[in-house]
């Protein structure tokens, strides 16, 4: 029997707003535990919540950059279940009337488009953070800063078909976000969280079959292991003639494992109702196509632009876009550049390396891109050779300087002085007469070793065109 | 509507259940759904819900930030507290 | 005369004329209630070093020329579920016994700012469920005129203090006829105002759809001033309304020749108490001697008030006390074992039998299966009633109906008649259904001497004309006005 994977995927954002979903506290990542909170996000009685507006505003370019219907009457409701981390023992979300519902990603598997729907998009409040000490303590400590950061929930409909799609998936819903400049979408800080619905069925049936629910995925990669990993979970116990136990599952980076958290037999009543604190969104159509004029360009877009307008290879135009820094550092290099595929080489092969190597986000980077073309010039012009090149490169990246004044301060400057390769040259000639005379007699790659000894003598800082031409000269007198 | 079902709405709201009290409860419940069921007469299929009724849209706020609760005080009021947080019952995930 | 027994606009004369000071009133007030607290147990907490220091401030700016405001300088009293910063707010439950807001309800503020001085929380049923404050976790209130009674509730401890003299005016809740009730019982005038004219922010939120902050005033004119104060847009509340109000002082002393009252049968059915009938009837005969006109009416959906009101209030209630966990603020039971157990453990132990059978019952309208013949059908049911009333107040600038269908009953006694109990509800509830304003104007005694009380019902934002009848009735009622004998 062979199975197909049906996953679909609900992601969290946390909105990147000065201040929280329905009270005025800063919404900020690592401030000192218990410092931004109040009356309405401590849950004390009376506090009422409002709602912020850029809440709203940041949900609809959310639904719009991916393609939803923006839903003109929307409202909140209360879910209600008691957590430690959650003050007034609701959460505030969006249940029968979702601000977005019914729109799409396209993902590239295998050369191919695919749409992945969205079913929806929902604003909610996000809980505080709860801290589990090493040891055997009994108790666990609550931090509420995070209590009404505000979210939004987007799920996708089950249309993803493989570990690799969903991250995929993943990856362009990140990227959208951030070239939305709505939410940090950090995996590691919490502030883009992923869970997954994953089952399996047998190939051309209908009906899907039991799902796992799972969580605790912090990385692209850790989504694409998980998944993984419960792929070969699930057509085991199918294989063996048994039925998958739906439940909810938590991923174990380290052992790489899904670990049974809780059954999910019964499903939790969360009594959703109105949240009469608070009263209906209803949008202006007028207001909504503002938004939409005044989107970022889109990843998408970007691409197909970096393809025409550079013309670049697609696939370089991909990853290029696929992070909006990256694609904004690439274009401020390759604007007006003779040779954008150049530029496209070096981000994608040296900026990148360098990047992963020393753990560093590209909105960090400590020189300005234009910089990255002045290196690309003096290669160009000569004064560099490409090994050479990626010293300074590297030499730039951790000091933030000039490649020009990198160049003198390393002595890496090219030798392009005529008098100074003449006598390169004559030195070459006359040490090595064996290919001199071999040239003579017609073997032409005698040339190439000539002009390896000159450049090993130089210790690679001749110019090798100067240095090839003289030698030809030289050899034809 | 029997024992188990108070037992389960008493989880729901975490109360204790009291297995001497249910019966009372349950005597509440059933007079409570009597009293509900009155609604039924009236066909409510075109009628829209009304949860406020000056049916107000839009109340929203500027995304500004000011000042929050100074630590202690939300510390003082928390009967358990411990570094800085508010101290419970060990959760286990 | 004692000065507690004046009126608030009677005393703000007095300061105005610099024949008193904030500390002469301050002092008769707690002579008052050195005297007669502990018959009534109006209060919960008593503030009364922080009151002294307030008046001392007070005197200070009237000495130094500044305006002197309506309030300035008047004692007054907040129900314990009106949140005051750094004084003990407990909502009459141990749940709460220790709970110190750290900021003022919106609606007490306004009135701090304007220099009122607070003198103490006033008792009630806990967190605002009951109706006679004989359901407080700290102690009964009495009712001022008959200690064998009850004040009514959840508002009486408000009701007692005021008709007793131990503050002038006193701020409450009303839900569900939580002013009004008590008002009634107690014999001075209670407000219920348009659902958002007042903002909740602070107020302790019981069924947030249904309340307001209102006030408990001895007259009507006291009424109004406190009005012009509590009313008018709060960006802390949703559901505050951003419109601009009426000064209610301004239209109060006009004439109410034409005035189109309704008197709504279904609320005059059996149940009321033929004492209370024969007030009303006597009432509306001096509305008519000044010139109003009065019809009898009716308001088809008010026996689907009372579901629609006890669904929405428990679902709202059950939602709105689950943060009543005792992990930030409130009881912690200490001896727990686990989570599950620590929130069972505080909660039962913190809360009383009323407010745990209340939320049991909101928790049971909300769950799944019940949801669409309870919750969601209750919601819809609420717009037919609503309309039902918009339609009456396009023929009627006013709707006269009982306060409650008898004066006060006795403590530790239950109503035992169902058909009386049945109006009790209907009474009040229908008003908070609808979100309009409602008062109760004292209109006479009963034959044991308690006070009985009538409702004003006016359309959604009409409080000027409620408090201009009121005013007009209340200076041509051919009763003749005691005061309770303590
Ligand atoms: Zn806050």
């Amino acid at each position: 029997m062979r199975y197909e994977t049906v996953i679909g995927l609900e992601v969290h954002v946390e909105l990147s707003t000065k201040s929280k979903a329905f009270c005025s506290c800063k919404n900020e990542f690592g401030s000192e535990v218990n410092t931004n909170c109040c009356p309405v996000c401590l849950g004390y009685p009376g506090a009422l919540p409002v709602l912020n507006k850029k809440v709203v505003e940041y949900a609809v370019k959310a639904g719009l950059a991916l393609n939803c219907d923006i839903s003109l009457y929307s409202k909140t409701d209360r879910k209600n279940y008691f957590y430690p981390d959650l003050p007034k023992a609701y959460q505030i979300s969006q249940d029968d009337m979702p601000i977005c519902k019914n729109g799409f990603i396209e993902i590239e598997v295998d050369e191919e488009i695919k749409k992945i729907g969205i079913t929806r998009i929902h604003i909610e409040e996000d809980a505080g953070k709860l801290l589990h000490g090493a040891g055997d303590e009994d108790y666990s400590l609550v931090d509420f800063n995070r209590a009404g950061v505000p979210l939004i929930e987007i799920v996708s409909e089950p249309d993803i078909r493989s570990p690799e799609e969903a991250r995929l998936y993943l990856e362009k819903l990140k990227s959208i976000l951030e070239y939305l400049e709505i939410s940090d979408c950090k995996m590691q800080e919490g502030s883009l969280r992923c869970d997954a619905n994953i089952s399996l069925r047998p190939i051309d049936e209908e009906k899907f079959g039991v799902k796992s629910e799972i969580k605790n995925m912090n990385s692209m990669k850790s989504l694409e292991r998980a998944l993984e990993f419960e792929v070969k979970r699930q057509t085991e116990i199918l294989l063996q003639g048994e039925e998958v136990a739906p439940e909810t599952r938590r991923w174990d980076d380290a052992k790489s494992i899904t670990i049974a958290m809780r059954a999910k037999d019964k499903t939790y009543d969360y009594r959703n109702f109105p949240e009469a604190d608070l009263v209906p969104i209803v949008l202006e159509p007028e207001w909504i196509k503002e938004i939409k004029t005044n989107l970022p360009e889109l990843p998408d877009f970007k691409r197909n632009r970096f393809v025409k307008q550079y013309g670049i290879p697609k696939y370089d135009a991909s990853v290029l876009t696929l992070s909006k820094d990256l694609s904004v550092f690439f274009e401020r290099c390759a604007k007006d550049y003779k040779n954008p595929k150049a530029v496209s080489n070096w981000v994608m092969g040296e900026v990148l390396r360098i990047l992963k190597e020393r753990e560093q986000e590209i909105s960090n980077i400590k020189f300005p891109p234009e910089y990255l073309r002045e290196l690309i010039d003096l290669i160009d012009e000569g004064l560099l050779n490409s090994s050479a090149a990626k010293l300074v490169f590297e030499e730039m990246f951790d000091t933030g300087k000039e490649p020009k004044t990198l160049l003198d301060k390393l002595g890496l400057k090219q030798i392009s002085d005529e008098d100074a390769i003449g006598e390169l040259v004559n030195e070459v000639l006359a040490n090595n007469q064996e290919s001199v005379e071999a040239y003579k007699n017609g073997k032409s790659n005698a040339l190439k070793y000539l002009v390896g000894q000159a450049m090993k003598i130089s210790k690679g800082k001749a110019n090798p065109k100067m240095i090839n031409s003289m030698l030809l000269e030289r050899l034809e007198d | 509507m029997d024992k188990g079902y108070i037992e389960y709405i008493c989880s729901l709201a975490k109360l204790e259940y009291d297995e001497e009290n249910s019966d009372r409860i349950i005597e509440k419940i059933k007079a409570f759904d009597v009293y509900a069921e009155k609604l039924a007469d009236i066909d409510t299929n075109d009628i829209k819900p009304l949860v406020n009724v000056n049916e107000t849209i839009n109340v929203m706020r500027e995304d500004a930030v000011m000042p929050s609760l100074e630590r202690n005080i939300i510390l003082e009021n928390a009967p358990e507290k411990l570094y800085g947080c508010i101290k419970v019952s060990k959760i286990i995930e | 005369m004692n000065l507690y027994d004046l009126t608030l606009h009677e005393v703000h004369e007095k300061i105005l004329e610099k024949e008193i000071s904030a500390k002469d009133l301050l002092d008769s007030v707690f002579d008052r209630i050195d005297k007669v607290e502990d018959k009534v147990n109006s209060f919960i907490t008593i503030t009364k070093e922080k009151a002294h220091e307030a008046a001392n401030k007070i005197d200070k700016k009237i000495a130094q020329g500044e305006t002197i405001g309506s309030l300035m300088g008047i004692p007054m009293a907040v129900k314990d579920n009106i949140c005051t910063k750094d004084v003990k707010t407990t909502c009459g439950s141990k749940m709460l016994e220790n709970f110190i807001p750290p900021y003022n309800a919106e609606a007490y503020e306004r009135l701090e700012n304007a220099g009122a001085i607070m003198i103490g929380k006033t008792n009630m049923d806990e967190l605002g469920m009951g109706s006679s404050t004989e359901n407080s976790y700290y102690k009964v209130t009495r009712n001022p005129w008959n200690l064998d009674m009850v004040s009514g509730g959840s508002s009486g401890g408000s009701a007692a203090a005021v008709a007793a003299g131990e503050a002038f005016y006193a701020l409450g809740t009303d839900t569900g006829g939580s002013i009004r009730q008590p008002a009634s019982f107690c014999g001075i005038v209670g407000m219920k105002p348009s659902y958002g004219a007042v903002s909740r922010y602070g107020a302790v939120a019981y069924a947030s759809s249904l309340e307001q902050v209102g006030v408990l005033t001895k007259d009507v004119y006291d009424c109004a001033i406190i009005l012009n104060y509590l009313y008018g847009h709060d960006p802390k509340d949703s559901t505050s309304l951003n419109i601009v109000h009426d000064n209610f002082i301004e239209g109060l002393k006009k004439d109410i020749k034409g005035l189109k009252i309704g008197i709504p049968k279904e609320y005059y059915g059996t149940g009321i108490d033929d004492e209370v009938k024969n007030s009303i009837k006597t009432a509306l005969k001096a509305f008519e001697s000044l010139g109003a006109h009065i019809e009898e009416t009716g308001l088809a959906y008010s026996e689907y008030s009372l579901p629609v009101y006890y669904i929405i209030a428990l679902s709202e209630a059950s939602s709105n006390f689950a943060r009543l966990d005792g992990i930030r603020y409130g009881y912690n039971a200490n001896d727990y074992k686990d989570l599950d157990d620590m929130y069972t453990k505080s909660r039962s132990q913190g809360l009383g039998e009323e407010v745990k059978n209340r939320i049991l019952l909101g928790t049971h309208s909300l769950i799944d299966k019940n949801y669409k013949t309870h919750y969601d059908k209750a919601i819809r049911v609420r717009r037919l009633i609503k309309e039902d009333f918009d339609k009456s107040f396009q023929k009627y600038d006013l709707l006269v109906i009982p306060a409650y269908p008898t004066a006060a009953f006795e403590i530790g006694g239950k109503i035992k008649d169902e058909a009386a109990m049945y109006m009790g509800d209907l009474c009040t509830v229908p008003v908070n259904v609808a979100g309009v304003p409602a008062m109760t104007v004292p209109c006479g005694y009963n034959s044991k001497g308690l006070p009985i009380g009538m409702q004003l019902v006016g359309k959604h934002m009409g409080e000027a004309t409620i408090l201009r009848a009121a005013y007009a009735y209340e200076n041509n009622a051919s009763y003749t006005k005691l005061k309770p004998k303590l």
